[in-house]
């Protein structure tokens, strides 16, 4: 098991980094919950969209709108199992980098999803949707505040 | 659906690459081990259908409808 950690600190300079749009491709080999089929993916970096991110589906149009934890909540701790940690090669921490799912509602309001994160590995660019060990205490849908 | 009884400690294999085992039974708990390749995901079924009910209504096609509304 390992455990992700994310505190709303880490995250902020990373994101302004860049002031181009920016793509990197990722790998599901097991696509997402529901959507299984669709296993390549690229994750796009727009300032525009900032603190957002835009993944775009490969496979079919289907794209999802994901934000990094840190933008989110204070402080967020996810608890892999094995066997994800294997199928991404995670080696260490350090590699893993999470985005949470977020949903736009009709109202025009936003909620996150803490409880089905998915998590990529930085050097091999396998990612997957997880069910992390301590889902039980995590939010389905997380409401952003304005 | 397919309905095969088994005792503690027996299983079954789906594909010839998937086993599920009873480990044990107590009253209405029964406590089952599945083997599976890293590619196939194995979770709580409710967890799963909450998860992908999300997942489905997330999912979009229109990244400048979303930009206008994150700009707003």
């Amino acid at each position: 098991m390992l455990t992700i950690e994310n505190k709303s600190t880490e995250v902020a300079p990373q994101a302004e980094a860049s002031a181009e749009i920016s793509g990197l491709d990722l790998y599901f080999a097991s696509g997402l919950l529901g959507f299984e089929l669709n296993k390549d993916f690229e994750l796009i970096t727009d300032p525009e969209l900032a603190p957002y991110q835009w993944l775009r589906g490969k496979d079919a149009d289907q794209s999802f709108l994901v934000i990094p934890p840190g933008y989110v909540v204070e402080h967020y701790s996810i608890e892999l199992a094995d066997e994800d940690v294997a199928l991404i090669g995670l080696e260490n921490s350090e590699d893993a980098v999470v985005l949470n799912i977020a949903t736009y509602h009709a109202d025009e309001t936003v909620t996150v999803n803490l409880k089905g994160p998915i998590v990529y590995n930085k050097s091999t660019q396998k990612a997957r949707q997880v069910v992390p060990r301590n889902a039980a205490e995590l939010s389905l849908a997380h409401p952003m505040g304005n | 659906m397919l309905v095969l009884s088994r005792k503690t400690n027996e299983s079954i294999i789906i594909n010839g690459n998937i086993t599920v085992s009873v480990l044990r039974v107590d009253n209405d708990n029964v406590r089952i081990g599945v083997e599976a390749p890293l590619e196939i995901p194995v979770m709580r079924k409710e967890i799963y259908e909450e998860i992908k009910s999300n997942n489905e209504q997330a999912a979009g096609s229109a990244k400048q409808r979303v930009k206008q509304l994150v700009n707003n």
